[in-house]
Formats: structure tokens, sequence, C-alpha cells
């Protein structure tokens, strides 16, 4: 039985009531209309508000990565791993359809990760990560890095608990993404470009992208980086830095 | 399919809905959808059933209601319609805003047998 939401071992779709779902009726019964007046996704966000008091209260500072597949997200987080580790706690959730390759780029970095395999499931959600924190050791004061499934469109409906969303863009997708994929660009606090090394030769316009990210969500703070060259990964990580709890 | 997850979703909460009444059959439901949720209504109808087979919900009748996006200008505090991301604000030009409406992804209500 899980702790956090009463799901019974890996399936969560179990309920205790009585009536059979089979159940045919044969004659006209009445019926009546009950107003219901509730979010889809609250048992989601009820899940990912418990996720956040949980972090809250170890004063651990969550980050939920989104990008599409391919934006080196994992590479991203190798890096800031061999920059930060020494100076601040860290953990990795790594969420995939399939295998933990991810988990084991992660791991040899010495960073403590644990991956999570959605089986096909195309975004990670509140549920997952809360079993999740059951096998890492988050400490005090550390940040913790969920990579979702490299996917713009349904993580960004699904709230982890997550004090910050960092959506992942890499120059070697078209400079129209956050206008294509708007929802993902609006739910994110911080936007980071990475891959910076290859602009010169790709026809990526940072600025039109910029620009279309920005009027999509003017608050994003946006950061430029390269995980091969290091471009960009100071200023990164002392913002990272900043945000673990001293 | 996006669509897909949140109709399970959706069938989830009108379930559990459906446990705390005396009734055990859903005849109908009424659903609300933002225009800036991200949610094809399309899509969601074709998905719905698919994810009502053999629940409580079988056969019943779904009706969605798209809710207009509406935003007040963070800058001129002009209240001004929004049915994408991209629309400043129609008096001053500026993108920031509040969202006061639109992302809705809401059970509003359903029928019960």
């Amino acid at each position: 039985m899980c702790k956090t939401c009463g799901c019974g071992a890996d399936h969560h779709h179990d309920h205790d009531h009585d009536h059979d779902h089979h159940h045919h009726h044969d004659h006209e019964q009445e019926s009546r209309t009950v107003e219901v007046g509730k979010a889809v996704l609250s048992e989601n966000d009820r899940l990912a508000m418990e996720n956040r008091l949980f972090l809250d209260s170890k004063d651990v500072v969550g980050l939920n990565f989104l990008s599409s597949p391919g934006s080196g997200k994992t590479q991203l987080l190798v890096e800031t791993a061999n920059r930060i580790k020494d100076t601040v706690p860290m953990a990795v959730l790594e969420g995939d359809c399939q295998t933990d390759y991810d988990a084991q780029r992660i791991a040899k970095t010495g960073v403590p990760v644990h991956q999570i395999t959605t089986g096909g499931v195309c975004h990670l959600d509140a549920h997952m990560v809360a079993h999740g924190f059951e096998h890492i050791d988050l400490k005090p004061n550390s940040l913790l890095f969920i990579e979702n499934v490299g996917n713009l469109v349904c993580p960004a409906d699904f709230l982890l608990g997550e004090q910050e969303t960092v959506v992942v863009l890499s120059v070697t997708e078209g400079d129209d993404k956050p206008a294509k994929y708007p929802a993902a660009f609006n739910c994110a606090s911080v936007l980071v470009f990475t891959k910076l090394d290859l602009l010169p030769y790709v026809d990526f316009d940072i600025d039109r992208a910029i620009r279309f990210a920005l009027t999509v969500n003017p608050k994003l703070k946006i950061f430029r980086t390269s995980a091969k060259s290091g471009e960009g990964m100071d200023e990164w990580c002392e913002w990272l830095k900043k945000q673990a709890r001293a | 399919m996006h669509e897909l997850s949140l109709a399970q979703a959706l069938i989830e909460t009108a379930e559990n809905t459906l446990k705390e009444l005396p009734e055990s059959r859903i005849v109908s439901m009424t659903i609300e959808v933002g225009q800036l949720a991200g949610i094809s209504i399309d899509a969601l109808e074709f998905c719905m059933p698919m994810v009502t087979k053999d629940t409580a919900a079988d056969g019943c009748t779904v009706t969605f209601e798209e809710i207009p996006g509406k935003a007040t200008c963070l800058e001129c505090s002009h209240p001004y319609p929004m049915d994408d991301f991209f629309i400043p604000c129609p008096a001053c030009g500026s993108s920031k805003r509040d969202i006061l409406q639109g992302k809705e992804f809401t059970l509003k209500h359903m029928e019960v047998a």
C-alpha cells in the first residue's frame, strides 16, 4: 500500500466500492444531475502538493526538466553534476519510456539517481514521482533534478510538486518551438538553451526563439549553455546554487 | 496521444465522484475545456469510448463546453479576450498578463442513475 496515495502496490486504479461495473439495467431508472465542478487533474494536483510539502519539509528544491527528446537534458545534468555536486548536494530522478540508459549516465557522476520507467507513458505524473522519492536519499538543502520524459506536450499538464519548471531548448531544433508548444513554455519558470557550441552551424535564430518564448511567458529566466564547450555553464550553476537552501 | 491520459484522468474523477453517491451509473457528463488548456476536444471525444468501456460510464453521453481565454494586462490593467498565447494587449501591446480564464479542464456536472 502506497503511503502517499493509498494505491495498492503498482496498480492505482483499484477502487473499493461495491457496485458492479458490468451491471446492465433492464429497467428505466430515474436519473439526476449532480454538480461536480472538479478539476480533472485535481488528484494529480493534490499529489503534487503533497510532493511539494515533502520537498519543503526536507529543504529540498525540485526542478522539473521538460523538453523535446534529444535536446540534451541528460548531458546538461551530467555536466551540471560534475560542476556542482561537491558544493551542493543533489539527486536525480530520470523519467523515460524505456531503458535506464540515462540513469546510468548520471550514475557515473556519482550523484544518487533513480530511473522511473513509465512503460510508454509520455510524461511523469505526481504519483510516479512520489514513488521515486522512496528510492533516493534526499539530503537537506539539496537540489532534486527531475528529468521528465522527452515531450513538450503532455508534461506541461502534470504538476509534479517541483519548485522550478525548466524548459530546455537546443539550438538544433526549430527556433519557433516556443510558438508551436506554448503550453510548455507558459508553464515554465526557466528556459535553458543547450548546444550553443553548434549555433554557428545551424539556422537557429536565438533572438527569434527568445522573442517567441517571452511572448508566451514574459516571466521566463533565460540561460544559454553548452555542456560541451562550457559556455554559460557558470551562470547556470551559480543560479542553481542560489536555489539550494543554505 | 496526450488526450488519452487526460480522458483516463477524467474517468477516474467521474468514478471517484460516483463512489460518494448512492447511484451506480453515469448517464452523461459535461466537461469544461479552456481554450488555452492545450487540449483537443476532438481527440478527447475520440478517446472517450475507449476509456469508458466496462466502467460505470460505459455508453454515457459526453458534452464539451469550451471556455474562452481571458487575460488582464499587467502593464495597463486592460482586460482582453485571449484565444492563443500570442495575443498581446490590444490597448498597449504588452505581452505581460495574468491569464484569468481558459486553462480549465473540469468535470462540470454529471447525470447519474
